[in-house]
């Protein structure tokens, strides 16, 4: 469980850090996948009924894992630099400032976990009650 | 720095009221790498070799104040205690704080802690009208909460006090009355004389003898006792 936990969290670090790389997410997704098969197949050997931590971190590791790979998948696919997703292959041009597509990109990441698919959602960008916001190069 | 591996010995407090009938003190090593920097890293490796040891632990960086325990004979926290504090060859000794019921293990329940925490209305009490901002405060009325406001509630100081050992159910103990004088010394609050009344008791406030056992654990380095004569004033 422990050995599993952290190969999972060693393996995000390195493959969906703060700065990415389109080989490195590729393989990460193919690592995480194979960690999945890991985590299923944890055990714990505490059976205890009282304040079982052992149990609270298996359960936890199966979030984790699902979280994970919501994550690696999505960075994976989205191909160009957003916030804190920074690619190192989405390049600075006038039309995708700082490596941000919004033609392509401008939309929600929506995972689902039933058939491990990506949707996508329009952004809703005309708020309720306050102006909108125009799409501009992040100057800050 | 090597990244040499070494052994460390353990004696863990055990007990879990399900399968065993009294507690015990179970004798266990870890491998450490000279990454492992603080006792909680260790904790984690023996937990991973042994999933049945129990503790609660959570940032890992002393803020949260889950991995309060006794260690070799005083309270803190395992997350700040650093590997290379301890004394080589002798094992490092884990209890539970002391004073509370143990749940298992190294976790005690924490219902008497938080109970005497809440019964001294640890929120600021001011009943004008919300003003359109915040409440403000000169820079110095805000310096007089500086050593009150950053207690991390990890029950340390109060689980080292014989007062609260022996009241727990009476004496506010430290963590509380830091938390008292906080909002008693807050120039927003207008429940001082409230608060004062409440304290103005035998053993609410009075059971405190300055032993001092709560500044010499307090993980923050902070200093109920000076609160607690404060407030008595």
């Amino acid at each position: 469980m422990h050995e599993t936990r952290l190969t999972m969290q060693r393996t995000m670090q390195k493959h969906a850090g703060v700065f990415r790389f389109k080989d490195m997410l590729a393989a990460g997704v193919e690592r995480i996948g194979e960690i999945e098969q890991q985590v299923a197949r944890t055990q714990i050997k505490d059976k205890s009924k009282v304040f079982n931590t052992a149990r609270i971190e298996a359960l936890e590791l199966d979030n984790l894992i699902e979280v994970a790979k919501a994550t690696i998948v999505s960075a994976n696919a989205r191909t160009e630099s957003r916030g804190a997703h920074v690619r190192d292959d989405a390049i600075d041009t006038p039309e995708t400032p700082d490596g941000r597509n919004d033609k392509k990109w401008l939309k929600h990441t929506l995972w689902y976990r039933e058939g491990s698919r990506l949707d996508y959602k329009p952004v809703q960008m005309k708020p309720m009650s306050v102006d909108t916001i125009e799409l501009k190069k992040r100057a800050y | 720095m090597t990244n040499a591996t070494r052994t460390v010995q353990f004696k863990i407090y055990r007990y879990d009221p399900d399968r065993d009938a009294k507690p015990y003190m179970q004798d266990i090593s870890v491998e450490l790498e000279s990454t492992d920097r603080k006792l909680l890293d260790a904790m984690v490796k023996l937990k991973a070799q042994d999933d049945s040891i129990s503790f609660r632990r959570s940032c890992r960086e002393g803020v949260c104040g889950s991995d309060a325990m006794n260690i070799n004979g005083k309270n803190g926290l395992a997350c700040l205690a650093a590997m290379e504090g301890f004394p080589e060859g002798k094992p490092i000794v884990l209890r539970p704080l002391p004073g509370l019921p143990v749940i298992r293990d190294l976790i005690v329940d924490m219902t008497q802690f938080f109970k005497q925490y809440n019964s001294i209305k640890p929120y600021l009490i001011n009943n004008d009208p919300p003003p359109e901002r915040e409440r403000l405060q000169s820079p110095e009325d805000r310096e007089e909460l500086n050593g009150l406001y950053e207690c991390i509630l990890c029950a340390c100081c109060s689980t080292a006090c014989p007062s609260f050992w022996w009241n727990p159910d009476k004496f506010v103990g430290p963590a509380g009355l830091l938390a008292a004088y906080r909002f008693i010394a807050d120039t927003r609050d207008q429940a001082t004389s409230e608060r004062l009344d409440d304290l103005e008791d035998p053993y609410r406030l009075f059971r405190c003898h300055t032993i001092m056992n709560c500044v010499d654990v307090c993980p923050k380095g902070l200093n109920p006792t000076k609160a607690i004569g404060r407030s008595r004033k």
